[in-house]
């Protein structure tokens, strides 16, 4: 019964497929571009945890997973930053920012 | 002296020049003929006095090696030398080579005075000068190929030098293509040889022949003997040397007489050895040297019985070319078998040196012949001899020349070369017990009859042409000289082949073919039996022909044995239906098979394989744009479904491990 009692990396791998699985739903099925971001963001926290829970459970007296971690949230606020002006050049454009309306790199 | 005996490779290379500087002139001024004669003469000249020096050197001190050699190219840890080794055998072929040649050239100064290209002509001649003179100078069998194929190409550019007739091109062609058909024979035999002694040498291959497993070396040896069937035009690839009569007659004389197609002879006698030491039967007890003879007797009966009943004088020339060719391999094919506690151990050859020597006098007379019939075209413009007769009246020189020629060819015994020639022949086949004997005495008898008919029908009766008669005169010096020179050795070249010439002097002195344990066995004086042969042979034929179209009133109508003989006379006539044979052959065999891989290569390689491919491509690429619908999250899709399949399929299939 420990598993229930005691915290360990289990719960937070369901944690981030959870989350993953959520981000991932989201990222699929919104039509709004703002939503997908948002989701991709969902997803790559979910990638964060697992990094931290690995490397606190597997190899703690290394920091190579929270590197990565903070790595990754480098990136994702570069992303973010890159979405969101796209987003806005798609709206100034489309006068939308529902996805299924744009498909321009059609055959 | 040893200034020729150290650089005798120079011989080769005076004609080589001459050509080269030849065609530089012509490519600079095209009617640049006076300087590519001077050209032409000079090198030729100057290759038969080398040649001359060379054979003296020879019969001076037989002992000493005349040889050399120049790294050519290596491959791997092989080296392709450019080689050169005199022994006496090539010694009196370079001088007969250079002798005619320079003749020949001589003779044309005359023949060819009124034609266009004179310049091409001179320059293909001494191409070809050079390119005999490398196939006799050769010491191994890669540079032996190498002349073999150039006189090839040079006989191909003078048989076609009429460029404005199509005939000439067609004969060309011919000439050329099937002797390729036997030069591939003799390259894949040159090949096992190479591949089975690891060497082209002539002296290292024969001192290594007899390693080599019998049954391999007896078919190297007939693929080796295949391409002295195509360029001495054996049976079957005869054909094309009769259409070779299209060149200019003194070309005829030169290559299609004299010395290309007895290139042949040349190698079969030069490699000896190995068609010796083959003592692997074929099948049965049937040897290489059995299929050498037969061949050549075949050739040497069917050519003679064709021309018999030819009219056109180049094309008697040319069969009975054929025909002694074919009595000049079936000696070569003569053998004594040596047992040794029942089994086989060697062959001696005993037409070795009548070969040859019919070779060395066949050499003369025959290209005397061809210029002899040259000068008489000259004159009368025609080669057909119904348009001929009586000549002799106007052309004495010409015709006596033309009767000593024939003469010599057929046989009248004791002052003629042709005769001893012709003796020697006989009596091998007459040693060598061989049936082929009797063969060879009938086809004996044919060229008597039909040399005869040619000269009664040119030289004697009434003149049948068109040309008024005061026109009809012996050409001028230039011509005559060379058929003057030429009857010469016709008549004498037989002296050194006698039994009563002095050993010293004579033929089996100077080449003998030296390689096996056992001595051929040697005649003094002459032997009854093959004596009587011949003069019975030369008096039925010759007679013959007398009766037929030499008497004033014909004891024996032409016309009449040919109604009687109808059908051998209709097969004659039609050269016995070789040529149509493989037209036949060429038209439906070959062409059908041609039909056949062209629409192989137009409907099965370029259309299903080659446009298929592309047809594929482009239908595949039409279907699968469809799934390109620009929309982001379809993609998404498509790749999670992908990766779930793939996570999927990892696990449940043994294919490999995820974790």
């Amino acid at each position: 019964m420990n598993v229930l009692l005691e915290i360990g990396v289990q719960h937070y791998l369901v944690l981030a497929t959870a989350l993953f699985c959520i981000g991932l739903y989201g990222a699929t099925t919104s039509r709004n571009l703002i939503k997908v971001l948002m989701s991709i963001e969902l997803m790559l926290n979910a990638i964060n945890i697992n990094f931290i829970a690995f490397s606190k459970y597997v190899t703690p007296e290394a920091l190579s997973g929270q590197v990565f971690a903070i790595f990754i949230i480098t990136v994702a606020a570069a992303e973010a930053g890159v979405g969101l002006a796209v987003v806005l050049a798609i709206y100034k454009h489309f006068k939308t920012v529902d996805i299924s309306k744009i498909h321009l790199m059609k055959w | 002296m040893n200034l020729i005996v150290q650089n005798a490779w120079l011989v080769a290379i005076f004609p080589l020049i001459a050509a080269l500087l030849i065609f530089l002139a012509a490519a600079v001024d095209r009617k640049s003929a006076r300087l590519a004669m001077g050209l032409s003469l000079s090198g030729t000249t100057l290759a038969l006095l080398w040649s001359v020096g060379l054979l003296l050197a020879r019969l001076g001190q037989p002992e000493q090696e005349i040889s050399g050699a120049m790294r050519w190219l290596t491959a791997g840890s092989f080296d392709f030398e450019l080689g050169w080794a005199i022994d006496n055998l090539s010694a009196m072929m370079l001088g007969v080579v250079t002798f005619i040649s320079l003749l020949v050239q001589i003779y044309s100064m005359e023949y060819m005075a009124h034609e266009e290209g004179v310049a091409r002509y001179y320059g293909a001649l001494s191409v070809f000068t050079f390119s005999m003179l490398l196939l006799v100078l050769a010491n191994n069998l890669l540079m032996l190929y190498a002349g073999w194929e150039l006189v090839g190409v040079s006989s191909y550019l003078l048989i076609g030098f009429y460029t404005a007739k199509p005939e000439a091109g067609a004969a060309a062609k011919k000439a050329f293509i099937v002797n390729r058909i036997g030069d591939f024979g003799f390259l894949i035999g040159i090949m096992i040889l190479f591949y089975m002694t690891g060497s082209l040498d002539f002296a290292t291959v024969t001192d290594n022949i007899g390693k080599l497993p019998g049954l391999t070396l007896a078919i190297a040896a007939v693929l080796l003997f295949w391409g002295p069937i195509g360029k001495s035009a054996q049976f079957p690839l005869h054909v094309w040397l009769p259409d070779a009569m299209e060149g200019p007659t003194p070309v005829s004389a030169l290559i299609h007489a004299a010395t290309m197609v007895a290139a042949g002879i040349y190698m079969v006698a030069k490699l000896m050895p190995i068609f010796a030491s083959a003592t692997t039967p074929l099948f049965g007890s049937f040897l290489v040297l059995d299929f050498i003879a037969l061949i050549g007797g075949v050739t040497a009966l069917l050519a003679a019985a064709i021309a018999v009943t030819q009219t056109d004088i180049k094309r008697v020339l040319a069969y009975s070319t054929v025909s002694q060719l074919g009595f000049m391999m079936m000696a070569l094919g003569m053998y004594l078998p040596v047992y040794d506690n029942g089994s086989l151990v060697e062959l001696v050859p005993l037409g070795y040196i009548a070969g040859l020597f019919h070779l060395l006098t066949h050499a003369f007379f025959k290209a005397m012949l061809f210029l002899c019939a040259g000068s008489v075209i000259h004159a009368v413009h025609s080669n057909e001899m119904p348009l001929m007769g009586g000549l002799r009246k106007y052309m004495p020189v010409t015709a006596l020349t033309c009767l000593a020629g024939t003469a010599s060819i057929s046989g009248l015994p004791f002052i003629t070369a042709g005769f001893w020639s012709k003796d020697e022949l006989l009596l091998a086949m007459w040693d060598a017990k061989s049936p082929l004997f009797w063969l060879a005495a009938l086809a004996a008898v044919l060229t008597a009859f039909y040399m005869f008919r040619l000269y009664f029908m040119t030289f004697e009766g009434a003149y049948r042409g068109e040309l008024a008669p005061e026109k009809l005169h012996d050409p001028g010096w230039a011509m005559k000289a060379p058929l003057l020179i030429l009857a010469v050795p016709s008549l004498l070249a037989g002296f050194i082949g006698t039994p009563y010439t002095p050993k010293d002097l004579h033929i089996h002195h100077f080449l003998h073919y030296s390689h096996g344990h056992t001595a051929a066995p040697h005649h003094s004086g002459l032997v009854p039996a093959v004596l009587i042969v011949s003069l019975i042979v030369f008096v039925l034929g010759a007679g013959l022909a007398w009766a037929m179209y030499g008497s004033r009133k014909p004891l024996l109508s032409p016309e009449q044995l040919a109604t009687r003989l109808k059908p051998l006379h209709e097969a004659s006539l039609h050269r016995f239906y070789i040529d149509d044979a493989y037209n036949f052959v060429v038209r439906w065999l070959v062409m059908g098979l041609a039909r056949i891989s062209h629409f192989v290569d137009k409907y099965i390689l370029d259309g299903m394989l080659v446009n298929g491919t592309g047809l594929f491509t482009i239908a595949g690429s039409e279907t699968l744009k469809y799934t390109q619908t620009g929309r982001v999250q379809t993609y998404l899709l498509t790749l999670i479904i992908i990766v779930v399949l793939l996570l999927l399929a990892f696990f449940w299939l043994p294919l490999g491990k995820v974790i």
